[in-house]
């Protein structure tokens, strides 16, 4: 399978798969999760009959990607649900009809099935930009064009490692245009990014593509939060001060040390980023503030420092979270964030699953088309965290552990 | 989506000084009115403006963004820029944004058209 990779296509991933599993005596059949989350799609083999798309809410595949977790079926003994996992990244399900003398319950087949399901989800990752096929399944509609020029400048969702659990969510998937966010973690440093630009629209997703990618290249050439910072400034001016409209963004960069647990940070306009700890609101940093990026003031801007503790998590949002309102008016507000996603830590939901769960809650909220963009940062210092990104548990009958 | 409830009205109150009053939604759909209006009196030769916001319910970014334009294009005039009576949400947004930094906020429209008594510990604490 790992041999003929190399010239594969996009869509001949799921048949190779499928050709390499029916030599084992095993079949397999891959389901993509849709941009929003919501909807699970088969990737089609030649020759089969293309199962229907399934919702990840109140359905077993779905729980199975919610929970990161395999799922034998009762109803069905040796079919196998297993999460499409690359690295942390969320990518959907993989159905397994295991070999007629293996029993999905046992933890053994689970472990090869998700050896397996990590294999493939690698080729759906490395094989996505090559083709269209499977970026056309992850969507259940057109993108516009500001969607489509910030999905592409934007890292995986998840991307967690031994000491911490990092994951982002953006809203509306399909038309976002403004909010990006950007990390990398190197060493003993994670940077996090969370940028807002003014407006809507696709001149709102130049303007916030412009603070990126400027944000980013000072990065990678070693250049510091400040730096960074003045480097979104200056790019944002040149681009757009000609034109005698004022165009910022606002945003958030932390520097977070994952040994001391000292976060740097400046907030350029950004909501107050939360702090939990145990389950409980540690506080809001306030920090660091200064002009939104684009502005350039004659104060000079200061870094805000806040010290984290093994275990506590710290979220980033845009306003479009916290003020997105009902139809009555009501906004979502801040205390209901705090209290919902204190709810999800008691539940021990892996990161991703917490972001997609508030992000849900906010879209029932509004109820309505929103009117900005919303995007959330959840970074977990905890290793614990780390874990329950990745498929688990293996063992019979465990399933309710995480529910 | 129907339009929203924007008004724009001007009065010239000193030999210098001309207050426009916003009342309802500056957004992205209203905010062309208030630059129209600002231009108006730009060719008047008003250049020393102050916004009277005590009826502004909802100021969004691109709201935000023309008053930072018209404080650049009055300053380009040799004019000046001052706002006043924000409404409590309103305020609370401008602050979160440090806008006090480049941007004249009074408590009210008299402070501001008399120059009296700015609100100049808007800051958030320095870090």
């Amino acid at each position: 399978m790992t041999a003929s990779s190399h010239l594969m296509q996009a869509d001949e991933v799921a048949p190779k798969v499928d050709q390499a599993l029916s030599r084992l005596g095993m079949g397999a059949t891959m389901f993509l999760i849709d941009q929003e989350q919501l909807l699970l799609r088969a990737l089609p083999v030649p020759g089969r009959e293309v199962p229907s798309p399934l919702p990840v809410a109140g359905s077993l595949p779905g729980r199975s990607y919610m929970l990161i977790q395999p799922e034998p079926d009762p109803g069905r003994p040796g079919r196998l649900w297993v999460p499409l996992l690359d690295g942390t990244a969320r990518f959907g399900v993989m159905r397994f009809a295991l070999p007629a003398d293996a029993d999905a319950h046992d933890p053994a087949w689970q472990q090869r099935c998700a050896l397996i399901s990590g294999l493939a989800a690698h080729l759906v990752s490395s094989k996505l930009t090559s083709g269209d096929t499977l970026h056309r399944l992850q969507r259940v509609r057109p993108m516009t064009v500001a969607a489509e020029l910030m999905w592409q400048m934007l890292p995986p969702l998840t991307s967690s490692h031994e000491r911490l659990a990092l994951t982002a969510i953006m809203q509306p998937c399909y038309d976002i245009g403004g909010d990006g966010y950007d990390y990398a973690v190197d060493g003993d440093t994670a940077w996090l990014v969370l940028l807002d630009a003014m407006g809507r629209g696709l001149s709102a997703a130049v303007a916030c593509a412009v603070a990126l990618s400027a944000i980013r290249a000072t990065r990678r050439a070693g250049g510091d939060l400040l730096e960074q910072v003045r480097a979104a400034d200056e790019n944002l001016v040149e681009q757009f001060g000609p034109t005698g409209r004022a165009r910022f963004v606002t945003g958030l960069l932390a520097q977070f040390d994952l040994e001391t647990g000292l976060v740097r940070y400046i907030n350029a306009g950004n909501p107050l980023p939360v702090i939990l700890r145990n389950a409980d609101l540690l506080g809001v940093p306030t920090g660091g503030a200064r002009l939104p990026l684009g502005l350039r003031a004659d104060v000079a801007t200061h870094v805000g420092e806040q010290l984290l503790e093994p275990g506590d998590r710290m979220l980033l949002h845009t306003d479009g979270v916290t003020e997105a309102r009902a139809a009555d008016g009501s906004p979502f507000g801040a205390a209901r964030l705090t209290q919902l996603a204190t709810y999800c830590e008691k539940e021990r939901l892996p990161a991703p699953e917490t972001l997609r769960r508030l992000a849900l809650a906010v879209a029932e909220h509004r109820g309505g088309p929103p009117s900005d963009d919303a995007a959330m940062v959840l970074v977990e210092w905890s290793p614990a965290a780390a874990q329950r990104t990745l498929i688990g548990p293996l063992s019979p009958g465990d399933g309710e552990q995480r529910s | 989506m129907s339009q929203p409830y924007l008004s724009v009205t001007s009065a010239d109150v000193t030999a210098d000084i001309t207050v426009l009053t916003v009342a309802g939604e500056l957004d992205i759909r209203t905010e062309q009115r208030v630059r129209a209006e600002v231009s108006a009196l730009l060719n008047r030769g008003r250049t020393h403006l102050v916004f009277d916001l005590g009826a502004m319910t909802f100021c969004d970014s691109t709201g935000i963004g023309m008053f930072i334009d018209v404080h650049r294009t009055v300053r380009a005039h040799n004019g000046r820029l001052r706002l006043a009576s924000l409404k409590p949400f309103v305020l609370q947004c401008f602050r979160q944004l440090s806008l006090e930094q480049i941007l004249d906020l009074y408590d009210t429209c008299d402070d501001a058209v008399t120059g009296h008594g700015p609100m100049d510990n808007l800051g958030t604490s320095p870090a």
